[in-house]
């Protein structure tokens, strides 16, 4: 029988130390420690492991990808880089000139098949090249599932007009579930 | 050797939640940790350009925190520098692996209206241009987040 794993995935920003095998009374076996630093684990080097564990997962991206938009010959933007906790390339979607939109799944699964809702919670973008380049964002929820799952990036230039074919990198983070 | 308190035995799962790491626990561990993995930055610097110098103000990298860890800051010219990396590193168990940088976003601190434009020209190598709202190339501090 496959094993299940504590928790919920860690987009999902529920796990605690205690899902990581931290407890604030972690003790060595027999009160016994380590007889051997090179080959033994002790309830302290648990400890730790298991508070960092929390505090990485609390704070680590869902994803950054880097995307090249196509206005020019008007196409769905290129993502020329995605690297995600979890799961395929959103799906862009060129609005207009500068505008895009990514959808991301309502959730995806871990390596042990547990699922996890994604609900996006920030999304930060920067403009790469020679000529300065504002990118922001908007987060939404497109089918009313309470789920932040898109984002939209607009890239303008200093007076507010959009700038076409931008090469961007957008971050996200997900956070608990409203 | 007789098993108790005082054997040596290997890091077995199970037990209770005081002494103990189940395999539940375990492999969650595996899955978060793989996941983080594939997400997190490579490293978060800060530099100040001003003028001829250029210099590292603060680096946090998977591979070595502080100034002396980070990449090599060179001067391009007017509000440009590029920030060289090493072309690979090695974990505390010396296991290598290639230096190549797929993302970059730059900030700039303390001057309104001013951004930060990352370049990756290569994949050890990113270029920073620090430009006011209107083009214009300045000095400055910015803070770069690469992947």
């Amino acid at each position: 029988m496959a094993v299940i794993p504590t928790g919920a995935p860690a987009w999902v920003r529920t796990n605690s130390h205690v899902q990581y095998g931290g407890d604030l009374n972690k003790r060595n076996y027999q009160s016994q420690g380590a007889v051997n630093g090179q080959t033994d684990v002790v309830a302290e080097e648990i400890a730790r492991l298991a508070a960092d564990m929390e505090a990485l997962a609390n704070v680590a991206p869902f994803a950054v990808m880097t995307y090249l938009a196509n206005d020019t010959a008007p196409a769905a933007p290129t993502i020329e880089s995605y690297d995600p906790m979890a799961g395929a390339p959103p799906l862009g979607v060129r609005i207009a000139d500068g505008v895009v939109d990514f959808d991301w799944l309502a959730s995806y699964t871990d390596p042990y098949n547990r699922s996890g809702s994604l609900h996006i919670g920030h999304a930060h973008a920067v403009v790469h090249g020679g000529v300065a380049a504002i990118a922001n964002v908007l987060l939404s929820d497109p089918n009313a599932d309470t789920l932040n799952e898109r984002v939209r990036v607009f890239v303008r230039n200093t007076a507010g007009v959009p700038v076409a074919d931008a090469r961007v990198t957008l971050s996200i983070w997900t956070s608990v579930v409203p | 050797m007789p098993l108790g308190g005082f054997a040596p035995l290997p890091l077995r799962l199970g037990g209770n939640g005081v002494e103990g790491l189940s395999a539940e626990q375990h492999a969650r561990i595996a899955a978060d940790l793989v996941a983080m993995v594939r997400s997190m930055p490579f490293a978060i610097v800060t530099y100040t350009q001003t003028g001829v110098d250029v210099a590292l103000d603060a680096y946090n990298g998977q591979h070595g925190v502080g100034i002396n860890a980070g990449p090599t800051p060179t001067r391009v010219g007017l509000g440009i520098t590029d920030l060289t990396w090493d072309n690979g590193y090695q974990d505390p168990y010396e296991t290598s692996s290639p230096t190549n940088i797929r993302h970059a976003e730059a900030t700039v601190q303390k001057l309104a209206g001013v951004v930060g434009m990352p370049t990756l020209v290569a994949p050890n190598v990113v270029q920073i241009r620090v430009e006011t709202v209107i083009g214009a190339l300045v000095d400055g501090t910015a803070t770069v987040v690469v992947w």
